[in-house]
C-alpha cells in the first residue's frame, strides 16, 4: 500500500474522534475513499477508540459490582482507648446516655452547647473587664463642679495617675 | 391526679437545675456587677519627709506635682457597692464624702463623687476611673496641709 503524505496520523486521529470542523472532517472522508492508506489508518483509530471505550465501562462496572461500599465505623475498642481521643469518646457515650439518642436527646445536646457558650461567654466578658488596662489616664474626668472654688486636672506624665485639686473657698 | 410536672423526668429536672446553678455561678454579669472600692483618706503636708506604708505611691504622685512631703494615713476604708449604692466617708473638718458607683463599660467603671462641708456641697464630679486604677483627689485644708483622698475601684 503507497503510504500518503497528505494527512498527518495525527489529523486523522482527530477526524476519528470528530475533532475537527465539519468541513475538514467531509474532505478528509471524501480524500479516504480514494486513499486507501488514510481510510486504513481512520479505521485503525476508530477501533482502537471503540476497544479504549468498551474496555473502560467493563472495568467501572466491575469496580461497582465487586467493591463493597464505603462506610466509615467506629475502631473496635475505641472505648477502651487510653489517652485524649479515649476520653473524648467515652464523653460522648455518656452523654449519649444521658441526652439519649432520639431527636429529644438532639435538642437538649443543642441546648447544652448554647448553655455552654453563652457562659463561657458571659465569662470571658466579666473576666476582660477585670484585669485588662486600657491606655490613657488613670481616670477621665466627665463633669466638675466646685460650687465658686479653682480646680485643676492633672495627669501624671510617668503613670497617667489623674489628679483633681481644687481649692475651698 | 396528673400533673404535667410529674411528666417531665427527673433526669431532666436535675439537667435543668444544674444548668441554671452553672449558669448563675459562671454569669456574674447576670448577677449584677459588684463595685469593690477602696478610699483612702490622706494628710499631706509639707513639714519632715515621712510616708506611711502603703501611701508610697500616691507620696511620689503628688511629690512629683506639689511639694507635699509628708504623708499620713488618717482612715482607710473598702466597701463593696452595687449600681446607684452610695458610699460614706467620713472626712476630717466637719466634711464627709459620698461616692455612687453609675456604671461600667468594662474598662472603666463610672463613679459619682461629692464632698459636703458642714453639710453642703463643695466639690462633685463624675469620673470614668479605669477598672483596677485609682485618682486622687486634693485640696480641702486641714492644719498646716490638705486632704488626700484616692479612690481605687474594680469590678473583681
Amino acid at each position: 500500500m503507497t503510504p500518503c503524505n497528505r494527512y498527518t496520523k495525527e489529523f486523522i486521529s482527530r477526524v476519528a474522534d470528530n475533532e475537527v470542523r465539519q468541513e475538514a472532517h467531509s474532505v478528509f472522508l471524501r480524500h479516504a475513499k480514494t486513499c486507501a492508506a488514510c481510510a486504513e489508518t481512520l479505521a485503525d483509530f476508530r477501533q482502537m477508540g471503540q476497544l479504549f471505550s468498551s474496555h473502560t465501562e467493563a472495568e467501572v462496572g466491575r469496580i461497582r459490582t465487586e467493591l463493597p461500599p464505603i462506610t466509615v465505623t467506629a475502631p473496635q475498642g475505641a472505648q477502651n482507648r487510653k489517652g485524649l481521643w479515649g476520653w473524648i469518646g467515652r464523653m460522648g457515650q455518656g452523654l449519649a446516655s444521658v441526652f439519649g439518642r432520639g431527636a429529644m436527646g438532639l435538642k437538649l445536646a443543642s441546648l447544652s452547647a448554647v448553655a455552654l457558650i453563652l457562659a463561657v461567654s458571659l465569662y470571658t466578658w466579666q473576666g476582660d473587664s477585670g484585669n485588662g488596662m486600657v491606655p490613657g489616664p488613670s481616670a477621665i474626668v466627665n463633669s466638675v463642679d466646685t460650687y465658686g472654688s479653682s480646680v485643676m486636672i492633672i495627669e501624671t506624665p510617668e503613670s497617667h495617675h489623674t489628679i483633681i485639686w481644687f481649692s475651698e473657698t | 391526679m396528673n400533673t404535667g410536672l410529674k411528666s417531665v423526668p427527673v433526669w431532666m429536672l436535675a439537667w435543668l437545675t444544674a444548668f441554671c446553678i452553672v449558669l448563675s455561678a459562671f454569669s456574674p454579669a447576670l448577677a449584677g456587677t459588684t463595685y469593690h472600692t477602696r478610699v483612702k483618706v490622706i494628710h499631706a503636708t509639707k513639714g519632715k519627709a515621712g510616708v506611711d506604708p502603703g501611701l508610697e505611691a500616691i507620696a511620689r504622685e503628688i511629690g512629683s506635682e506639689f511639694n507635699y512631703t509628708r504623708f499620713r494615713r488618717i482612715s482607710e476604708k473598702a466597701m463593696s457597692l452595687s449600681e446607684g449604692q452610695k458610699g460614706r466617708i467620713t472626712l476630717p473638718g466637719n466634711r464627709d464624702l459620698i461616692i455612687t458607683p453609675t456604671g461600667s463599660n468594662g474598662s472603666r467603671i463610672q463613679y459619682h463623687i461629692r464632698i459636703n462641708a458642714k453639710g453642703n456641697p463643695v466639690f462633685q464630679t463624675g469620673v470614668r476611673l479605669q477598672n483596677g486604677s485609682s485618682v486622687t483627689i486634693g485640696g480641702p485644708r486641714l492644719k498646716k496641709g490638705v486632704i488626700l483622698i484616692n479612690i481605687e475601684g474594680r469590678t473583681r
